[in-house]
């Protein structure tokens, strides 16, 4: 046996593995980025150079192998568009100052991505040199991204999604955290090590590998068909048969996306009760304390980082789920957000709007429109950056925490 | 009761043991141990290491229990009251019954905090009469002076030696009439041991202190009797002075002058 085992060849072997692995990440997240950031652009004025025809100016609108859609001016809130097969297209190039002029009577449109109400079409050079002008375009047009109302088609601005998306992962960990640390606690402080006990943690790690998709499923038949008809008919039989907890919703999710969390929470958070320093349990015990008063007097504080850390990772997963919310939920559009500013302000039984699910609609159901694809990427980013802002809350707690318990520590 | 061993005191005894023996499943730790700790006074338990010397001090304040399968015969009076009674509930007798560990384990948290936990536990006070009892116990074991400016920082932050003597006061602050002090120096360089060597001889006019210690220079320093465990037992058990200048078993001679052990 290789007493070293890190510094074998294998190791070598896996190091290399892992740092691809790390190097595809990296590659997958900067694409997301920058691709978001170009989807959130508004889209620059080409200049296709045709055979035997004067050369136009234009938004490139769809791509096809056999023909390109060039968006070419706006008359009267209509818009105008050309087909162009390719064996006509010669050249794409930044567009002459000429032949924009002569093509649009001096205004060429820019169409922010997500409205698509003429009235509110922005006509305007974007290439036309001045950069301040076009950073104003690329804002009024990350402004329309983030604020413009859903609308029905799936187009529209994504402010519902990224609340459903918010509410959701909130709502999942107050479900999630207090049972899974309980559990947690129960398996490092409680159970010991027993036939049942080891039968749990084996069950238990089972579970983390169940494909999600599984969970959804589970949630629809067990949540919405099961407990959800059962409250209609208990608490909501006067607007039967239309259902109210019997479809999906925002409840049924977050507690489908509680019990796919479950697991990883549970083991993380008895990890972390297992590395607290016995000599802390003693000392609390020595000094009178009840067993109750160790946990939350002791333990629970000195667990702290590592209850952090299961936040952190049950955050991250939850919000990279989609495929179980299809099942109980997420919808491609809904009239009204989960919270409003009336009482109760937290709707449990809506439907909701999700950041994951948009991204899936606008990347297959637009049929290749290069500005859905776009619009996808820039979905993708703005879930990034949600799960990035939450995940750093808590990272950043647990750092303080850290710096605290753990700098000096001997 | 072997030999070497003789009750060295007429003084009233804040806490004495019958017969006590202790077996974790089927080894037997410790066996018919009979020892008085006078009041107000510092007595070291001293022997090899593995002779049960920590076990035996778990044994009075009831801490074996948390180890699965130990078992506890005889009885550990006190104040003359058996601590398995009923009458003595084991919170109140762990606030009694103070005990300071080998390695300092202050919890997280602040200075102040880790003092005021225990006074939290045992009764409902006001944050000023809290902070006077903090005080108080900050300063019984000398280190007002130095955490005074330092209350609301985190304990871990301290050095091993004051945290070692944070972990005293937090034990003292919840007023007890017995301290049992683990090998409370071994983990500290010299200075820090000083420190708490004296900290002990100030602390047993107050206190009934009892020191376990492999450090037998330790042990004649600052101890009033000194018992010498050995494989379980009590083999000898006298005042310091007579049992190190001429004890009675050749045991106890080969251990403290260095023969084995």
């Amino acid at each position: 046996m290789n007493p070293y085992p890190w510094r074998g060849p294998l190791s070598r072997l896996t190091g290399g593995l892992l740092v691809l692995l790390l190097a595809g990440f990296l590659l997958v997240g900067m694409s997301v980025l920058l691709g978001g950031v170009a989807g959130l652009a508004p889209r620059p004025l080409l200049q296709v150079e045709l055979r035997d025809q004067p050369p136009l100016a234009g938004l490139l609108l769809q791509t096809e192998v056999t023909h390109l859609d060039l968006l070419t001016g706006i008359d009267a809130g209509r818009v105008r568009w050309q087909r162009l097969p390719r064996e006509q297209v010669m050249s794409i190039s930044e567009p002459t100052a000429a032949c924009a002029a002569s093509n649009a009577e001096g205004e060429l449109l820019v169409q922010s991505p997500c409205t698509a109400d003429p009235q509110r079409w922005q006509l305007a050079f974007p290439n036309d040199g001045r950069w301040l002008a076009g950073l104003g375009r690329w804002y009024d047009s990350l402004r329309n991204f983030l604020l413009a109302p859903a609308r029905a088609d799936g187009q529209g601005g994504i402010s519902a999604a990224l609340v459903g998306t918010f509410v959701l992962v909130l709502l999942m960990t107050l479900l999630v955290l207090p049972f899974g640390v309980a559990v947690g606690l129960y398996l490092a402080e409680f159970a010991g090590t027993t036939r049942h006990t080891r039968w749990l943690r084996q069950v238990l790690a089972q579970l983390a590998a169940i494909p999600s998709v599984v969970y959804g499923l589970v949630g629809l038949g067990l949540f919405v068909h099961g407990f959800g008809h059962q409250i209609d008919q208990w608490f909501h039989a006067d607007r039967l048969p239309s259902p109210t907890y019997a479809s999906g919703g925002l409840l049924w999710a977050s507690l489908v996306l509680a019990l796919l969390t479950l697991p990883l929470v549970v083991v993380v958070s008895e990890q972390g009760f297992r590395r607290v320093p016995g000599g802390l349990r003693e000392a609390s015990l020595a000094l009178g304390a009840t067993r109750s008063e160790t946990i939350f007097g002791v333990l629970l504080p000195a667990a702290r980082p590592a209850l952090l850390t299961a936040l952190i990772l049950a955050i991250a997963r939850a919000s990279a789920e989609v495929a179980p919310l299809l099942l109980v939920g997420a919808v491609r559009y809904a009239a009204q957000l989960p919270i409003s500013t009336e009482a109760p302000f937290l709707h449990l039984e809506r439907p909701f709007m999700h950041l994951g699910y948009r991204v899936l609609d606008l990347a297959t159901s637009a049929g290749g429109h290069t500005l859905a694809v776009q619009q996808a990427f820039a979905c993708a980013l703005a879930l990034l950056l949600l799960v990035l802002a939450l995940n750093g809350a808590a990272i950043y707690a647990r750092a303080i925490l850290r710096l605290r318990h753990e700098k000096l520590s001997p | 009761m072997s030999e070497g061993e003789a009750a060295p005191t007429a003084q009233p005894a804040a806490l004495q043991t019958v017969d006590l023996g202790l077996q974790i499943g089927r080894r037997r730790v410790l066996q018919g141990i009979d020892i008085a700790f006078p009041s107000n006074s510092v007595t070291a338990l001293i022997g090899p290491s593995g002779c049960g010397k920590t076990s035996f001090l778990r044994c009075l304040n009831r801490l074996t229990e948390l180890w699965p399968g130990a078992q506890v015969t005889g009885q550990v009076l006190l104040q003359g009251m058996d601590v398995d009674s009923s009458r003595l509930p084991l919170p109140e007798l762990r606030r009694r019954i103070g005990m300071v560990f080998q390695r300092p384990n202050p919890f997280p948290g602040s200075v102040f905090d880790n003092v005021a936990y225990g006074v939290r536990l045992h009764r409902r006070c006001q944050r000023q009469a809290l902070e006077e009892i903090v005080e108080a116990a900050l300063h019984s074991v000398g280190l007002w002076e130095e955490v005074r400016d330092r209350l609301d920082e985190e304990a871990l932050a301290l050095s091993l030696g004051q945290q070692q003597r944070l972990v005293l006061a937090r034990a003292l602050a919840v007023e007890p009439e017995v301290l049992l002090l683990d090998e409370p120096a071994s983990s500290l360089d010299p200075i820090s041991t000083l420190r708490i060597e004296t900290l002990i001889a100030e602390l047993k006019s107050r206190y009934t202190i009892v020191l376990v210690t492999h450090n037998v220079q330790q042990a004649a320093r600052v101890a009033d009797y000194t018992a010498f465990l050995y494989d379980g037992r009590l083999l000898e058990w006298d005042e310091s002075v007579q049992l190190f200048t001429n004890p009675r078993l050749q045991e106890t001679e080969d251990y403290i002058t260095g023969r084995y052990g």
